[in-house]
Formats: structure tokens, sequence, C-alpha cells
């Protein structure tokens, strides 16, 4: 019954809103019909509604503007001429942006008049956080200084607590207004923008981003002299803010919205990256005249749109475009059309934008089509790591430009376009896909060497055509429970594998090249049910027996030598393995010459081993040149070119080089298909990878079909505990986490490791790989990164005393710790892991991206331990130039 | 069903009128926001409070951009993501309270940079309360609520999550004033 009351409550309320408010009262008790509760209650209710605006109810503040929960207050913050703030006097105001007011003043203690440029935050009561980070920032810019740049001279809180900065005052003309008043021509313009970008690139090197390069902030004075403004104070501006993309939204805040860069539009951390991208628009302005997106906007939320996904428009078809003219055929897409322009009417005045550069619209056309158009869309691209790495390097390229030589831009490949940047995060959990490709590889170039063998054996002599003709009998039994032929039959043969073991000791005491063979088979079908210790005894048998009874030269005995590497190599024995191989490669080199089809298969498994042992780029060469040969020798659709295409395709993967990779897996996935059928392991492992390649891509909706049915497939035709069972699991469990079904892709990993722990122990590379994977999914979760640290330092200790403290694995793996660790507010954890990794030689292109890391550590400690990585990636490139050469 | 065909379908039945859709695309953006939101928290210096508007445009560029999920309008995600941002508002409200009773120091610890909340985290879950009743008024008046206060949105934007008029929106944003400050001020439940 209350509720009724209430319903007619507020249908008085909102009806008495519509009136005049000396009109509501009377109009209420008109309407009440009697009910005193009714009009007691209304009245109450019209008296709240002229409550205060910024109040939500009692205690819980919101803005009326966009601006969410409680912001900060925001005093009256002008003040008259003759105020004193701390060392200086107001003159006047010079002008006012939504953060702060800039006033003219002087110092009132000085025995020389100085004019200074007076910066009051509207803000007042900054946290001591804010006025920190001013210190900071102040000592940065005292010691750095440069000719071009307006000095930051002075700062504090005032009286009233607003923050003020004091600033060198500059007279002149913005840049862009400068060079349009002197008709400065493209190539003086350069000369001018040079400058700029060498200030910029030298308060890089001192630790200072500026994050608000516009023209406004670039006065060019009458001497023709640049001096840019604002250094290192957008950062102190959007500290004091409330949030950055509140800040976007005002005009003048510590960013100006036509001027932001992608990553400050999405509010994600804004580093040296940005500057790049602000340089790239201003010599986009100055150039062409124009600005990359559309002119005009619905809201701050459009243009953020625009600046976060639409691909800038190529600075000569912005110029070519009126302005006005939204609409030229086949130039425009749909989402592009822009109503609100067209009543503006077609405005030519592309030749008084050549005019102001001292030439002809066609003229300069032309000088935007080429290089110069090249390189400012390379340092407008929406990565920032798909920019120039560096202002430095952005300068390099404008005076290649200027010299006439080859410049670096390049347009975005129609593949990049297609599909946009790779994530490295998953990284580690995806080289096990690469470890299994690699494995099912090898087996099978090694099988297929093994056929040769017999055959040649055959013809060198007629016992070895006996032993061939038992030895295929027991094999015949035997390859009936190795899923590779059974394909989908149940695995039940298990039994006759262990009792024809037992039947070698009694039937064959001797040893004899039948019993060395039948043993490595046996060995063979046990590695390929992943039962790789039972599969050692074995070969291990068998080298002993071909040794004893042929000698190390035989066929049979590098036969046995390979498949004893290839063990070892899925044991994590790399060292060993790698030796073992190389005897192998070394005998048969000598015997059949360097391209001789086993030959390349074991020169191919060497190659692999490098991938195992994370030198990723000594196996791609080495591989290149092998897939060359075998493409001349035995065909494009041959099962070992596919092999080693997948294999390069691996080495690719984990360098990251995902566009490369992709076409080489598809080239293997529909040749494997081919030649094989869609149920063959080998066709089954080639779409695993794909898909995986896919999943990387972020191309999800192909990928999840083809990972579920390998998962399906593998299930039946291998069984549920199989390694590469539980490798397409993984697979399939990354994308899950990719796309945001985290409990699914939890007990997956749970399941693979607990499989992977029981078969291979605690300190198989396999089970750590699942750890961190573990890891992973629980670091998503707040309330469990606890437990994800612990699981990831595990991880860390196990990649050591596996592969040795530098291993790739170790370090990614400590930098994610790291990243854990900042996300918990442990500063003092996460530097020490990183500190260790980087004094490893860790140099990965993602401890240069923007990270929590920035939030965490001091700008001067992140930078040194930048600084250093980036000295062992150098020095590492010089190492293995020398080492080639 | 992949989860974006499962959005693009949840939002033609939620076009279509179905209220049942509606609270179902809600946990799938929750997620989002709420690591969005941890996001910003953590970026801020202590003394800091949540920017829903950010957080809200920041997932919506984040959700709009993501291959084959088609909003349609903005309108559809606005709602929606209000209503999402309401319960991660309120998810760390809860948390911070039970983090103050229970001295539990590691969820301060992760809570720190949330101050705004945690300072008004009782009123915060006072408001809660009120609001299940608020709905029992008019659900529209919660809606303008979930928008204007907890994801920040503007009236304009408010007005396009609602499908209605601005004008509307500002009246239905008095009234529901009007009715928060009845419950909340006067600690009585609404017309006594």
């Amino acid at each position: 019954m209350d509720e009724a009351l209430w319903r007619r409550a507020d249908e008085l309320l909102d009806r008495a809103l519509e009136l005049a408010p000396e009109a509501r009262e009377s109009f209420v008790e008109e309407q009440a019909g009697g009910n005193s509760r009714l009009v007691e209650l209304v009245r109450r209710l019209l008296h709240h509604v002229d409550g205060p605006e910024e109040e939500l109810a009692p205690g819980l503040r919101l803005s009326a503007s966009p601006g969410g929960l409680a912001p900060i207050p925001r005093g009256d913050s002008s003040c008259e001429p003759g105020t004193v703030i701390g060392r200086y006097r107001i003159v006047h105001e010079l002008g006012r942006g939504g953060m702060a007011v800039v006033y003219r003043a002087q110092r009132v203690d000085g025995s020389f008049e100085q004019e200074v440029a007076l910066k009051r935050l509207r803000a007042a009561g900054p946290s001591r956080d804010v006025i920190r980070r001013l210190e900071q920032e102040r000592q940065i810019l005292a010691r750095a200084t440069h000719p071009d740049w307006a000095r930051l001279l002075d700062g504090g809180v005032d009286a009233e607590g607003h923050p003020y900065l004091v600033m060198e005052k500059v007279d002149g003309l913005p840049i862009d207004e400068y060079c349009d008043l002197h008709r400065r021509s493209i190539e003086q313009r350069l000369e001018i923008y040079l400058r700029v970008a060498r200030a910029v690139a030298y308060a890089h090197a001192n630790l200072v981003v500026h994050r608000d390069i516009k023209p406004s902030n670039i006065l060019v004075t009458a001497e023709g002299h640049p001096k840019l403004l604002d250094f290192g104070i957008a950062r102190i501006l959007a500290d004091s803010s409330q949030d950055p993309a509140e800040a976007l939204t005002r005009e003048g805040g510590p960013m100006t919205p036509a001027y932001a860069s992608p990553e400050q539009v999405r509010a994600q951390p804004v580093t040296t990256q940005s500057d790049v991208y602000q340089l790239g628009l201003l010599l986009y302005l100055l150039v062409s005249g124009r600005t990359p997106y559309r002119r005009r906007y619905d809201s701050p939320l459009e243009l953020a749109r625009a600046i976060s996904e639409d691909p800038p428009l190529a600075p000569r078809e912005a110029f070519l475009r009126p302005r006005g003219a939204a609409k030229e055929a086949g130039e425009v897409d749909a989402g592009e059309v822009d109503a609100g322009e067209v009543d503006a009417g077609e405005v030519d005045d592309r030749d008084f934008i050549a005019g102001r550069r001292g030439t002809t619209a066609e003229r300069l056309a032309r000088q935007l089509g080429g290089d110069l158009g090249a390189i400012v869309l390379k340092a407008l691209r929406k990565e920032p790591r798909r920019r120039y790495a560096s202002v430095a390097l952005l300068v390099d390229d404008l005076e290649r430009y200027r010299e006439g030589r080859t410049v670096r831009a390049r347009p975005d490949s129609w593949a990049y376009r297609l599909k946009t940047f790779v994530r490295r995060y998953r990284a580690a959990s995806l080289l096990g896909v690469l470890l299994l490709l690699a494995m099912v590889a090898f087996a099978v170039v090694v099988s297929l060497q093994a056929q040769r063998v017999i055959e040649e054996r055959d013809r060198a002599s007629r016992e070895a055509e006996i032993a061939q003709e038992s030895t295929s009998f027991l094999v015949d039994l035997f390859r009936v429970s190795d899923p590779h032929q059974a394909q989908g039959a149940s695995i039940t043969a298990r039994e006759i594998l262990e009792r024809g073991r037992e039947g070698i000791d009694q039937r064959m005491p001797q040893p004899t090249l039948v019993r060395a063979r039948l043993e490595r088979t046996m060995g063979e079908v046990y590695e390929n049910l992943g039962e790789y210790q039972a599969a050692l005894d074995l070969l291990e048998a068998a080298a002993e027996t071909a040794r004893q009874v042929a000698g190390e030269d035989h066929p049979e005995s590098v036969e046995v030598l390979a498949a004893l590497g290839r063990v070892h190599q899925r044991l994590g024995n790399y060292a060993l393995s790698r030796e073992l191989t190389t005897q192998a490669l070394e005998i048969r080199r000598r015997q059949l010459g360097a391209e001789d089809p086993e030959v390349l298969g074991l020169r191919t498994n060497l190659a692999i081993l490098a991938i195992y042992s994370g030198r990723y780029g000594e196996a791609e060469d080495p591989l290149r040149e092998l897939l060359e040969v075998r493409r001349r020798i035995q065909g494009e659709d041959h099962q070992d070119t596919l092999a080693t295409a997948a294999n390069l395709g691996a080495a690719l993967f984990s360098q990251g080089r995902l566009e490369e990779v992709e076409p080489l897996y598809r080239e293997v996935y529909e040749g494997s298909q081919r030649a094989l059928g869609a149920d063959h392991p080998r066709t089954l492992l080639a779409a695993s990878n794909l898909g995986s390649v896919w999943l990387q891509l972020e191309q999800f909706e192909a990928a999840e079909p083809l990972l579920r049915d390998t998962v399906r497939r593998r299930r039946q035709v291998l069984g549920e505990e199989h390694p590469a069972t539980l490798s397409a699991e993984t697979n399939l469990a990354g994308l899950l986490l990719d796309t945001g079904r985290l409990e699914e892709a939890e007990i997956i990993y749970h399941r693979v490791h607990g499989a992977y722990l029981k078969q291979l122990g605690a300190e198989h590379f396999r089970t750590l790989d699942s750890f961190y994977d573990l890891g992973q999914v629980l670091s998503r979760d707040p309330l469990r990164h606890d437990q994800a640290a612990r699981m990831l330092a595990e991880v860390i200790t196990g990649y050591r005393q596996l592969h040795g403290p530098d291993h790739p694995f170790a370090l990614h793996t400590l930098h994610r710790l790291a990243l854990l660790e900042a996300e918990r507010g442990n500063e003092a954890a996460s530097l020490a892991h990183l500190e260790d990794a980087v004094s490893q030689g860790y140099s990965a292109a993602e401890l240069f991206e923007p990270s929590v890391l920035e939030d965490v550590l001091p700008p001067e400690v992140l930078g040194a331990l930048r600084e250093s990585a980036r000295r062992s990636a150098n020095s590492d490139d010089v190492a293995e130039t020398s080492s080639e050469g | 069903m992949n989860p974006s065909d499962e959005i693009t379908q949840l939002l033609h039945a939620f076009r279509d009128g179905e209220q049942e859709a509606f609270e179902r695309l809600v946990p799938l953006v929750y997620e989002d926001l709420r690591r969005i939101a941890r996001a910003h928290l953590r970026r801020g210096p202590s003394g800091q409070t949540l920017g829903a508007t950010g957080v809200v445009h920041e997932a919506y560029f984040k959700l709009a951009g993501s291959a084959g999920v088609d909003w349609e309008n903005r309108g559809h995600f606005l709602a929606v993501a209000a209503r999402a941002m309401r319960q991660v508002i309120i998810a760390y409200a809860r948390r911070s309270c039970a983090a103050k009773r229970g001295g539990d120091e590691r969820a301060q610890t992760f809570e720190e940079g949330q101050i705004a909340i945690e300072r008004q985290a009782d009123q915060l879950l006072d408001l809660e309360r009120v609001l299940d009743r608020l709905a029992a008024v008019d659900q529209r008046l919660v809606q303008v609520v979930e928008c204007r206060f907890f994801a920040g949105l503007s009236e304009m934007e408010t007005a396009e999550a609602l499908d209605t008029s601005v004008r509307t929106v500002q009246r239905l944003w008095a009234r529901a004033r009007a009715w928060l400050r009845e419950a909340l001020a006067e600690g009585v439940e609404f017309g006594g």
C-alpha cells in the first residue's frame, strides 16, 4: 500500500516539476484530494529538489557535470593584480584553461626585474603525492635545461592551497601561425620543426615527457627561435586532476583533446611514444595545413573515438580534400560521412594553404604524397610500438628525407592493416605449442628416414633383409598400438607392447641387428605414447646392441643415436640431445653428403634444438636454407618440406613474428590436408598450430572451432593424457583466457597441470609451463594475487634449475612476476625481480612498453633499468654480428 | 557460443524490449569495467577517486572495437555499462567496509587509492539498499541514478542510454534525487 502512495507521490512530483516553482505547492494540494500524507510527502520531495546540486544525498557527493564521484572542488581561482604568490606579484591575467590560469608576474624580491609567466592550478588542496611529484619534476627540470625550452623557474603551493608554477615568459607566436604569417616554405618549416623535435629528444634523454605538444605550446620568437612551453607540466597537471579521461573532456586540460594521442584517449599510460605521436600531428599540421581526422565532432567522445580508432588520412589526401567536402566518391567510407559538415559548403582553401607555403597546390600535393607523407603517418600510428621508436629516429628519418636518401617509413602492409598488433602476454604458454610442433615434425622426419635406412640396408646385405622381414612382422604387431597408426581405435595394445618387451630377452638373448631394431622400434612406440622414460630404456639398450653388432657407423647405430637425441630433447636434456644429434649428423654427412634427405633431417633437428634452447635467431637461417633445399629437391607439397616450413614457422613464432608465421602455417595445414586427410595426427597438429596463430592474432572466431576440434580429435585418437592432447587443451585454454572465460580456462589448466605433474614430475618444463599458465589465470583475480605470485616464483626457480639462470622463459616469468608485484603495490619486490632479470641480460621489447611499472617505480629507477637492458640488447647484437662475420 | 555472438544476440533481444536480455548483458561488461576501474584506481595518486566516466568510455572503446560485437547504438551500451558500473562501485564499497570491520589487511592494501569510495562506503551501501526500493516507484529513476551518479554520464548521454529526451532526463534526475534524499537524509523508509 505504501508503494501505491509512493507512485502517486512520484507522479504528482513529476507533474509539479513542469510548473513554475511558486505554483507547485498549490497544484499538489489541489490534486491530492485531501490526502494529507500524500501532500506532506510531495511537499518534502519538492523541498529536496531544491537541495544542493552536487550532492546526491547527504554525504554522497557527485558532480553535476560528467565526472563521476566526488570531484575535487574547484574554487574561484582568479587573482587580482598585485596579489603576491610566493616571491611573485601578479601583473595581470594572460589566459586561462580548464586546469589553470596563467598570469604575467614579477619577482618581488629580486634586484632586477624579471618578467615571468605564473601558472596557478585551479584545483586547491593537492595530495601529498602531487606535491611530491611536483618537486620531483622540478628537480629534473632544474638539472636538465635546453636553450629551446622555456625554463621552469619555480613552483610551490600558495597560501590558499593552489599549486603554482613559474616559467620563463616567452614573447612569440604559436609555431603554425608564425610559419603561415612569414610564408615559410616546407623546407623552412622542416628546419624549425626539427629544432623542436631535437629539443623534445633532449627532454626524453633526461626522462622528461612533454605529453602536451601542440602549436600553442611552441612559440617562435621574432628572431625565429622556437621555444617549447610547459615541459614536464602536463604530468603534474594530470596528477592533480581526477582522472585522465575527465581531463580529456575539458578544454585546456593537461592534454588538449584534438592533440591527444590514442593512448591518452584510452587513458593508458603515457610515455615518450606519446610525444612521437604529437610531434607527428604537429608535422602534419605544419606541412599540410590540415588535421588527420574529421574537422567536426558531435562530442569529445566522438573525437576520442576517431583518435583511437580511425586511420588518419594521408596528408596529401587531407590537403586535397577541400574543407567542407565530406564526401568524395570512393574516398570516404560510410563511417566518415558527417552531415554536420556538409552545410558549410565547399570551401576550397587549397590555394590559400599552398600560398602560405610559397608554392602551388599542385606542387604541395606532390610533396606531401611521397616519403614526407609516409614519415608523418609512421609517427601517427595507433600503437605506440609501431611508431618511430624514439624522437631521435623521427628526426633521423626527416633528415634522410631532406638529403634525398631512403627513409625508414614505409606504408603499412595489407597484412598488417588486416590485423592489428601481436599480443605478447601469452607468449610463454604458446611456447608449449611450439615445442609440440617441433616434436612431432621431428618424429615424422625421423620415421621417414627409418624407411630409407631399411631400404638401403636391404640392398646392402641379405642378413639384414631377413632381419627386416622378421622385424617388420613384430613392428606391425606393435604398430597397432601406436596411435599414429591406429587413428581413432582405442589404445589397448599397450599390454602387447609390455609382453613384447619382456619377450625380447627370452626369444633373442643374443645381440643381433634384429634385436637392436626391435628395441628401437619399441622405444619409438613408447615415445609416441609419450612415455619417454620407457622409450629411453629401450633405446639405450638398442644403442648398445647395435654398437656391439655393427659398429658406430652402421646406419642402425646412427638411427638409434638420432632417436636418443630426440627423446632427450623431449625430456628437456638439450645439451645431451645436441651432442647425440650432432654425432649422428657428422657420420651421415660423411657417408651421404650435405643434401641427402636424411642429412637434411638431422640438420633440421639441430635447428629445432636451437629453438628449444631459446636461441631462436640461431634456428632461423638454417631452417630457411633447409626449406629452400627441400623445396628444390623434394617439392613443395612433400612431407619433409611441410615439416620444415612448420619448424621455420615455429622459430618465427617464438620471436613473435606472427604475420610471417600465418602464411607458413596455413600452407602446412592445407598441404597436410591434401596429402594425409583431415584425421591424420599431422594434419591435426597443423590445425592446432594454425589455430594458435589465429589466437595470437586475435582472430578468435576462426581459432576457437579449430582448437576445440583439435582437442576433441586428439582425445579420441591419442587419449586424454597424451602430451599432444594436453598441448591442444592448453591452446584452447589460452583462447578462453583471452576472451574472458576465466573459469573454463582455469579448469583446463588445472587438469593439464595435474596430468603433467603426474607423468613428468614437478621439474619438467611442461609441468612448469602449465604452472605458469595457471599462475597467469590466478593473477587476473586480485583476491588470489598472493597465490599467483607464489606460483610464478616457483616457476622461475624451476626454469632456472632446468635451463640455467638466464633462460628467456625464466626472465620472461620474472618480468610477469614484477608486474604482478607492482599491481599488488610491492614496489621493492617488483624492483628486485626486474633487476634480477635485467642483470641476466633481459631486454625483451615489452620491458620498454608502458605498464603498471611506471606507476610504481620512480621514473629514474625504471629509466636506469631500461637503459642497462638496452645496453645489453645492443651488446648482444654486436656479439651476434661478429660471430656471424 | 562465442562471446561476441552472445552479446550481439542479447543486444537484439534488448532492443526488442526484453528486460531479461538487459540483465544478462550486465555481467558481460562487468568484468571489463572492473578491470578498467582497477587500472584507473591504480594509476591515480592516493586520494584519487574513481573516475567513472573515464571507465565507462574506455570500456566502450574496448568493446565497441572488439570484433563481431554490434552494439547497434551507444545508448544500449551506456545503459548496460551504467548498471555494471553500479555493481563495480558497490562491490568496492562492500569490500572496503568488510576490510574496515574485519581488519583484512590485504584488502586494504589492495584498495589503496580508492579513498573516495572508501570514505563514502557506508553511504554507498545505504544508497544501494534504497535503490532497490526506488525501483518500486519507477524503474527509470534507478536507471537515471546509475547513469548520472555511478557511470558519471552527462545528461545527453543519459538521454541516449534511456532512449528519451534530455528534458525527461532532467526531470527524472530531479525526482530521483528528491526520493533518495527523502530516504537517506531522514533515515526513514520512503514516505513513512
